[in-house]
């Protein structure tokens, strides 16, 4: 399962959990989820048992597909599912003609971005959609990309693959093959295993010719055999070493001297030297180990950069936040185009639950809009004619529409993402300490063996030549190009064990310079998610089970707390009639012939801090209120205190109010100078460049310019596909708690660095001793070379135990 | 002398297959995504029995 990762649990799910383990030991039948989400198990006629709506629905498709395999192959799988919360999606935008051809790859063939994709299970199931829905023709997931290749029958429906996989509890979005960037990723990708296909014939070939010669072949014989040689050298040295030569011409024309100088000059030489001595007759011939080194050098390469490929993997594909697709009205009609199409002055509807394409003004309607991508305001606003709404906002109850007046990259969550993309461009590259040591050394080995060269001219050129070539062979920094990589990557895939997912191996480096520590508040240091703090002792229990039943049916925030509230307090389900949501206002409905009304009473503040309550009316009358809040996370408190610790200054960087801001800084111990609020995500970005080696931790999109303009970034919770996008570091499982654990490894990884470094430093300069008194001859070299990385592997391992064992 | 002759030939003749179908492989997109072609190893499609006519699915 290495390429596909388990989903995020959100905290809601967890805090769930583990309360209703003490109560029951059921599984959701479809998520094997422990406990129900809303509050209360969903029951169906044959015994099973659902945590949701989701689940429920998602279930009874699978089976009555007569796909009840999928249960089977998923239990041998080690993937958890998450609940499949009812995203009941519109697809009938696949059907227009303007939004197909904008997809379309071939005639009849269209990529799609799954989400929820993670197991045998999820491949299996999606690949049995032709089987069972005739418009779709073939459909072949690529699990490590998490794309689906969809291929329809001449008159089929795009939205019917679409149809299908939410009827499974998958999520699916087309994608422009062109802004596709993994296909050119994919590309290079072949070429590299081209390469080395190439180099390890060759290699192989040219060693079966020169045992043949070292044991002993007839002269004549030999001298066939090492002209053969070198034939296969030819594709070896000009296709297999091709980058090497590139890289160090384009190092040499730079003035920096690169890791594969030295490299290119051992296998020209070596080549060189071979050729010459076969003109001349004599046996020293080193096409062999000249054409094992650069297998091994290309091989080492692919295999760090797929290592480094399989953390990025997720960064690229879905992770746009405004939706495929708007509703556009042209006079009463509704026509389905992308999102990117709209013109400014174009008329679109949005419905609840829906995702705004583009920035505008309402026309008219009335509804609540969550913009937490923008502001990190976590309550919907409520928005009616006249306001202004912006794309990737979600509509959370009513319906509007909206006349556009800029979309696509100019919106402002477009340019806040160009802006992102842009300033990570500006982002200084820190030279690695190690390739800094290898550099100088580089310099060193090199005007050693022009010296040896030189002194040997008047004496024996041969021999001096020969003493060069062991010395760039043996004393060539390369084991040092690997320990590097090899000990980051130990360091990433611990981590990525413990879900803290690391974008690029120089954070481990970052993080050790990093000075101010900048968090964000909302979502960062408290939960970002609305706790009940106070209950009223007058309602009954079948009020709350009537509260509960009509809450589950909102997805406020507060609505959301409630239910979450009073989530163990209830048994059976309760029908709600006459269901009614009011933007603004509330929610009502009647439970068991009375009527409730939740009511959002008012925003007050207590001790300074925000609180919201609603008003509970039974038949008209008020019959109690509640008041919830955003709760800070339990283990802030510890993260912040380890901060000061080392001795770095943390500061709060907030969108939010100044007296909110207050309440949680002092919660948490920070001065009043530490405490920055009231901020646009441009002021942040322009407080955080103004101190030097600066971290910011927050959790998305409306601290992302800073995010990239800080010398590291961390995103606490959220998406990983569009996290990773933006920040260095993206922390699931444990939240903000298993921040410390960078800081672990980082020291592991420069301790065991530390370690290779005077390996090598010690090993280098013995062995271009013994080759410059001409101890170790160039065949030699070729063999001690791999022993070298041998042992940097071994110290790496041996280095990083403790980050194994932690 | 002449079987090593012989068998080096043999052995380049092999090299140049494997890697001639390697590269047709590769061309192919056959390495392009490692991770489900090892999913669907495992799925073994002899229990599954499309439902038809509404009968009950047994297990």
């Amino acid at each position: 399962m290495t390429g596909l990762v388990c989903p995020v649990q959100t905290n809601i799910h967890m805090d769930i959990s583990a309360v209703s383990v003490r109560h029951s030991a059921r599984l959701c039948s479809h998520c094997e989820n422990q406990s129900p989400l809303f509050g209360q198990w969903i029951f169906d006629n044959n015994g099973q048992v659902f945590c949701c709506e989701g689940c429920r629905t998602v279930y009874t498709a699978i089976n009555g597909c007569g796909l009840n395999d999928y249960y089977r192959i998923r239990s041998q799988q080690s993937a958890q599912l998450s609940p499949a919360l009812m995203h009941e999606k519109n697809y009938h935008y696949l059907d227009s003609e303007s939004v197909i051809k904008e997809f379309l790859v071939d005639e009849d063939s269209m990529y799609f971005y799954v989400s929820g994709l993670q197991c045998a299970a999820c491949v299996w199931i999606l690949e049995k959609i032709p089987e069972l829905e005739p418009d779709i023709a073939n459909v072949r997931i690529d699990g490590f990309r998490k794309l689906a290749l969809v291929k329809i029958t001449p008159k089929g429906h795009w939205s019917k693959f679409a149809a299908a996989a939410q009827k499974f509890g998958y999520a699916v979005r087309p994608i422009r093959a062109d802004d596709n960037q993994s296909h050119l990723r994919n590309q290079e990708k072949r070429d590299e295993l081209k390469k080395i296909a190439i180099t390890a014939v060759g290699a192989g070939n040219l060693m079966l010719l020169s045992f043949s010669v070292y044991l002993g072949a007839d002269p004549a014989f030999a001298k066939l055999f090492n002209w053969f040689s070198v034939a296969l050298m030819v594709p070896v040295l000009f296709y297999g070493a091709r980058s090497i030569f590139l890289n160090s011409w384009s190092s040499l024309r730079a003035r920096v001297p690169s890791l594969d100088l030295p490299l290119a000059i051992a296998i020209a030489a070596g080549t060189i030297l071979s050729v010459f001595n076969l003109l001349v007759g004599k046996d020293q011939i080193y096409f062999d180990s000249v054409s094992i080194l650069i297998l091994l050098i290309n091989s080492s390469r692919y295999f760090v950069a797929r290592l480094q490929e399989k953390f990025l993997a997720h960064e690229s594909e879905g992770s746009s936040l405004l939706p495929s697709f708007a509703r556009k009205l042209s006079g009463a009609e509704e026509v389905f185009v992308s999102a990117k199409s709209l013109q400014a002055e174009d008329i679109f509807q949005v419905l609840n639950d829906e995702v705004m394409p583009a920035d505008g003004v309402v026309e008219s309607g009335r509804g609540w809009v969550n913009q937490v991508v923008l502001t990190g305001e976590p309550l919907p606003k409520v928005v009616t004619v006249g306001s202004e709404v912006f794309a990737g906002t979600k509509l959370e109850g009513g319906e509007i529409v909206v006349r556009t007046h800029r979309s696509g990259r100019e919106t402002k969550v477009g340019r806040l993402q160009s802006e992102a993309v842009r300033a990570s461009l500006l982002k200084s590259h820190v030279a690695k300490a190690l390739d800094k040591w290898a550099q100088k050394f580089t310099y060193v080995i090199l005007a050693l063996g022009a010296i040896v060269i030189l002194v040997s001219i008047p004496y024996d050129f041969g021999a001096g030549f020969e003493r060069a070539l062991s010395l760039f062979i043996v004393a060539c920094p390369c084991a040092i190009a690997f320990g590097a990589p090899l000990v980051y990557s130990q360091a990433l895939s611990r981590a990525t064990e413990l879900g803290i997912f690391v974008k690029s191996a120089d954070v481990w480096e970052r993080i050790r310079e990093i000075k101010n520590v900048f968090f964000d508040k909302t979502g960062t240091l408290t939960r970002g998610e609305l706790h009940m703090v106070k209950e009223c002792s007058t309602l009954t229990p079948s009020d709350v089970r009537a509260l509960v039943a009509i809450e589950s049916r909102s997805s406020h925030p507060a609505a959301r707390a409630i239910v979450k509230h009073f989530s163990d307090r209830i048994g059976a389900p309760l029908e709600v009639g006459h269901f009614k949501s009011t933007p603004g206002v509330g929610v009502e409905g009647e439970v068991q012939g009375r009527h409730y009304k939740i009511q959002a009473a008012q925003v007050k503040e207590s001790d300074g801090q925000l609180v919201i309550s609603v008003e509970i009316f039974r038949d008209g009358f008020s019959i109690g209120t509640l008041e919830m809040q955003d709760e800070l996370r339990p283990e802030s408190g510890h993260v912040v205190s380890r901060m000061n610790e080392r001795g770095m200054n943390s500061y709060i960087l907030s969108g939010d109010r100044a007296d909110n801001v207050e309440y949680v800084g002092q919660r948490l111990g920070f001065l009043k100078s530490q405490l920055f609020s009231n901020l646009r995500p441009e002021e942040k970005e322009k407080i955080l460049s103004s101190f030097e080696k600066s971290m910011m931790i927050g959790d998305g999109i409306n601290d992302s310019i800073a995010m990239a303009r800080a010398h590291l970034s961390v995103i606490v919770g959220g998406s990983m596909e569009r996290a990773l996008n933006v920040a260095d570091v993206f922390l699931t499982r444990d939240g903000l708690g298993s921040i410390n654990k960078l800081w672990m490894y980082s020291n592991s990884a420069e301790k065991s660095l530390r370690m290779i470094r005077n390996f090598s430093i010690g090993y280098n300069t013995l062995t271009a001793g013994l080759s410059v008194a001409g101890l170790i001859s160039p065949v030699l070299a070729a063999i001690l070379m791999p022993a070298s990385s041998v042992a940097v592997l071994t110290l790496s391992y041996i280095g990083m135990r403790s980050v194994w064992k932690s | 002398m002449e079987i090593i002759v012989g068998m080096l030939l043999i052995s380049l003749g092999l090299g140049l297959g494997f890697l001639f179908a390697f590269i047709w492989a590769n061309r192919d997109r056959q390495f392009d995504d490692l991770v489900s072609p090892a999913m669907r190893a495992i799925l073994d499609d002899s229990k599954y029995v499309k439902k038809a006519e509404g009968e009950e699915y047994a297990e």
